[in-house]
């Protein structure tokens, strides 16, 4: 008998074909604990370890998980050379979760987005996310450089990209360039958007529209009398200089 | 996406516009394009916030002739409301923005930031400054002063550490004094 966290734990592996080692598994699953709050039994004893994050009761369910034939790993090499588990959902694990994904569709649709959005992904770009997430969970990893220098990386190619488009002179507007997509309230901040939006009188957190950044410039403008402002010696003399 | 810390000051030079702060909006506006552009997260702390509330009251501060029209009894009161009105419509402005993140540090250990804040007061030095006229109104004044940078300045870099931003972004010089410092590890500070 399953306890509910190791059906979750399946939910999770069930989501696509795989999960691709244990390292990614662990990051899933801080990315359900934090983003899907409402199932109501998962792992919480997340905590900082060599790899950025670790739950050691995740890691005994999916030993749990494998022992009972619920999961089954097969091995692999990976890009990097290394020899890498890749844990699959079994027959008999499928039918264990068949009442949880008619039951609770909601949470199950949440977490199927999630693995969904990085089942394609590589590990480096789970780590990326995370580890801008989740930085209290950093503080013991051996990683952070290699995550670090694939950040940078990123920006790199991201800054070429946008050079070579500007280059082949398109007439469409800049921000339409941008490849990368915003999903509201990525950033896992729901929370402070909502009582900063509740403590100005709104009913609900705004949209996300670009346009805002237009009305934000020179808001201030004619609400000041004085001819000219200097922000740096403003906020200066706010913070006490 | 790399998370990038906003000073204070960019946002109030962007919210000022061009015509009000003609040297820092131009830059300004290159950051907030940037934002809107996706090349990096923008994150506004909640002291950034409490610092913009702050930044208001002071300008409705200077409006020296509006305030002359008021019953002295009544001055602190205007300026508490017309700034707080005027914030609210910042801040409904700035949860609109995409790429931009909000952060509390609700995981962030206060004392610790204390510490490294003790530590760098320790390690670092100012200068001394000797003046011969007065930066208001030009008259004979002979005086001196030690600079340094701020301790807000330095709860601002180690906040910003302390929520895994990636650098911090500012126009005050003198967040210059921190760069390299142990405490602040590998997070880049930029001076625009």
């Amino acid at each position: 008998m399953l306890t509910p966290r190791e059906k979750w734990l399946l939910v999770v592996i069930g989501s696509e074909n795989y999960v691709e080692g244990k390292t990614r598994l662990h990051k899933y699953g801080l990315l359900v604990y934090k983003k899907v709050p409402d199932i109501e039994e998962f792992y919480q004893d997340w905590t900082p370890n060599n790899y950025g994050v670790f739950s050691p009761s995740l890691a005994k369910g999916l030993q749990t998980l494998q022992i009972q034939e619920y999961v089954v790993a097969d091995q692999f090499i990976s890009t990097s050379g290394r020899s890498v588990n890749r844990y699959k959902i079994t027959e008999k694990g499928r039918n264990e979760i068949k009442e949880l994904l008619e039951k609770q569709q909601e949470q199950v649709r949440k977490i199927s987005e999630i693995i969904h959005h990085y089942f394609t992904k590589s590990l480096n770009v789970v780590l990326n996310d995370v580890y801008s997430l989740f930085p209290e969970f950093t503080t013991k990893s051996k990683i952070i450089p290699d995550v670090n220098k694939f950040k940078l990386e990123q920006e790199e190619f991201f800054e070429q990209e946008l050079d070579d488009l500007i280059e082949e002179k398109l007439e469409s507007d800049l921000t339409n360039l941008v490849t990368r997509e915003t999903t509201e309230y990525v950033y896992n901040d729901e929370d402070i958007r909502e009582k900063l939006a509740k403590k100005i009188g709104l009913r609900a957190i705004p949209k996300l529209d670009s346009s805002a950044f237009d009305k934000l410039s020179g808001l201030l403008a004619n609400r000041i009398k004085s001819k000219e402002i200097d922000s740096v010696d403003v906020v200066r003399t706010v913070r006490g200089s | 996406m790399q998370k990038t810390y906003i000073d204070t000051n960019i946002l109030i030079a962007y919210v000022s516009g061009p015509q009000k702060d003609p040297f820092q909006y131009p830059k300004a506006k290159r950051i907030f394009d940037e934002i809107k552009q996706g090349k990096y997260v923008g994150v506004f702390s909640t002291l950034t916030l409490i610092e913009v509330k702050g930044v208001l009251r002071s300008l409705l501060g200077r409006e020296r002739s509006l305030l002359q029209t008021i019953d002295m009894h009544k001055q602190s009161d205007f300026i508490k409301k017309e700034s707080t009105d005027t914030y609210n419509i910042l801040l409904a402005e700035l949860l609109k923005l995409p790429h931009v993140k909000f952060e509390k540090g609700k995981q962030t250990n206060f004392q610790s930031i204390l510490d490294d804040a003790d530590q760098i007061m320790d390690d670092i030095k100012g200068f001394v400054k000797f003046y011969n006229n007065c930066g208001v109104c030009k008259s004979n004044y002979k005086n001196s002063a030690h600079k340094q940078i701020l301790v807000a300045d330095i709860l601002h870099v180690l906040l910003a550490k302390d929520i895994g931003c990636d650098s911090l972004i500012t126009f005050d010089k003198g967040f210059n004094t921190l760069t390299g410092n142990i405490q602040i590890g590998l997070m880049q500070i930029i001076v625009r």
